[in-house]
């Protein structure tokens, strides 16, 4: 079980996975160039979403394929600090059908 | 009541502020700077005719919409190459002031309630500027009192902004419009709706064209609403997945 953490701050928007700085993947796609955001849709959710999708998931070609409706159903409702465990992040999967 | 994380973010940023920094001295500059633009422009307007003075509601409304969109798509948005303005705002003003602890506790906390003075230099050359393509299709008394108006919402705005996040509202709760704008920008400092909801700063008139207020009534009554919450939308978006340390401790 993992846990995503984020948090706005002098520091920027960031965002760790068990403490540890979660890889934006931009080798992936480069969807925001000014790294992640949240509690809206928009470029830097959506790059969040890829990144919490490649990680959890392990399949980037899935990653790729859910992050859009991931980000509308989950990142853009997040809170200014929040935490995502992958169980959640597997319940989010459910519900929009990936 | 704060939360933890509003504390915390609270007591890292205070050490941060320079000994040198002067509230006191941060709002005169403002003030000295704004207050001498309009004295030095409005110096120079000679009988103007009454078609002149029609850029004064001009930009009235012009300066509304822009301030709603810096705010809604610079302040609140990370935009490369205008980073620097997102940080200050999305990441420090708001995580200092919130819904829950909405007031500054001393002159030192102006640091992050005004924008830097150059803020207000930089306004007043972008307002010189449309002021001299004005000046050769219109006329000079135009741009002059262009220059005078932009500078005089900009001395509002700060005005209002510091109306908002003052501790003691004994007297601001009763002076409309001030009192307007209090409401309204401490309901956009609840971190559920500040990405998206409430951008203006001086009179909400932007948040009900394009529909990003909280509010659910006309122009006039979002103008002269005041305190009254009871048209508040029901339907306010909501959060999710809050940190521990982004919630109120339990009662
Ligand atoms: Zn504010
Ligand atoms: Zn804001």
């Amino acid at each position: 079980m993992k846990l995503y953490q984020g948090g706005r701050g002098l520091a920027g928007a960031v965002v760790t996975v068990d403490g540890k700085p979660l890889d934006p993947r931009y080798d992936l796609k480069r969807l925001s160039a000014t790294g992640f955001e949240w509690t809206y849709a928009g470029a830097g959710p959506a790059q969040l979403a890829l990144a919490l999708l490649a990680d959890h998931l392990g399949d980037d070609a899935r990653a790729l394929s859910l992050y859009d409706r991931f980000m509308r159903a989950v990142v853009a409702d997040l809170d200014n600090s929040w935490e995502l465990t992958s169980a959640e992040i597997d319940g989010a999967l459910r519900t929009i059908g990936g | 009541m704060m939360t933890p994380r509003q504390a915390a973010f609270r007591a890292d940023y205070r050490p941060r502020i320079s000994p040198w920094y002067s509230g006191l001295a941060h709002v005169l500059v403002i003030a000295v700077l704004g207050v001498a633009t309009i004295w030095y422009c409005a110096s120079n307007v000679v009988a103007p005719r009454w078609t002149d003075w029609l850029i004064v509601p001009a930009a009235f409304i012009g300066c509304n919409i822009f301030e709603w969109a810096i705010h809604r798509f610079v302040m609140h948005r990370p935009v490369k190459g205008l980073m620097g303005i997102y940080k200050r705002h999305t990441l420090a003003h708001h995580q200092f002031f919130t819904d829950h602890e909405v007031s500054f506790d001393n002159a030192r906390d102006f640091r992050i309630t005004f924008f830097p003075p150059y803020a207000l230099s930089l306004f007043i050359c972008m307002s010189a500027a449309g002021a001299y393509i004005l000046g050769l299709i219109w006329s000079a008394n135009a741009a002059w009192l262009l220059v005078c108006t932009t500078a005089g919402i900009y001395l509002n705005y700060e005005f209002f902004h510091w109306g908002c996040h003052v501790k003691d509202d004994r007297i601001i709760r009763h002076i409309p419009l001030m009192n307007t704008i209090r409401r309204h920008h401490i309901a956009h400092h609840n971190q559920a709706i500040m990405m998206s909801t409430n951008m203006n700063l001086t009179y909400p008139m932007a948040d009900w064209l394009f529909g990003t207020t909280d509010l659910d009534r006309g122009l006039l009554g979002h103008i002269f609403n005041g305190y009254d919450t009871r048209f508040v939308k029901r339907n306010l978006k909501q959060v999710r997945n809050s940190a521990a340390d982004s919630r109120l401790a339990q009662a």
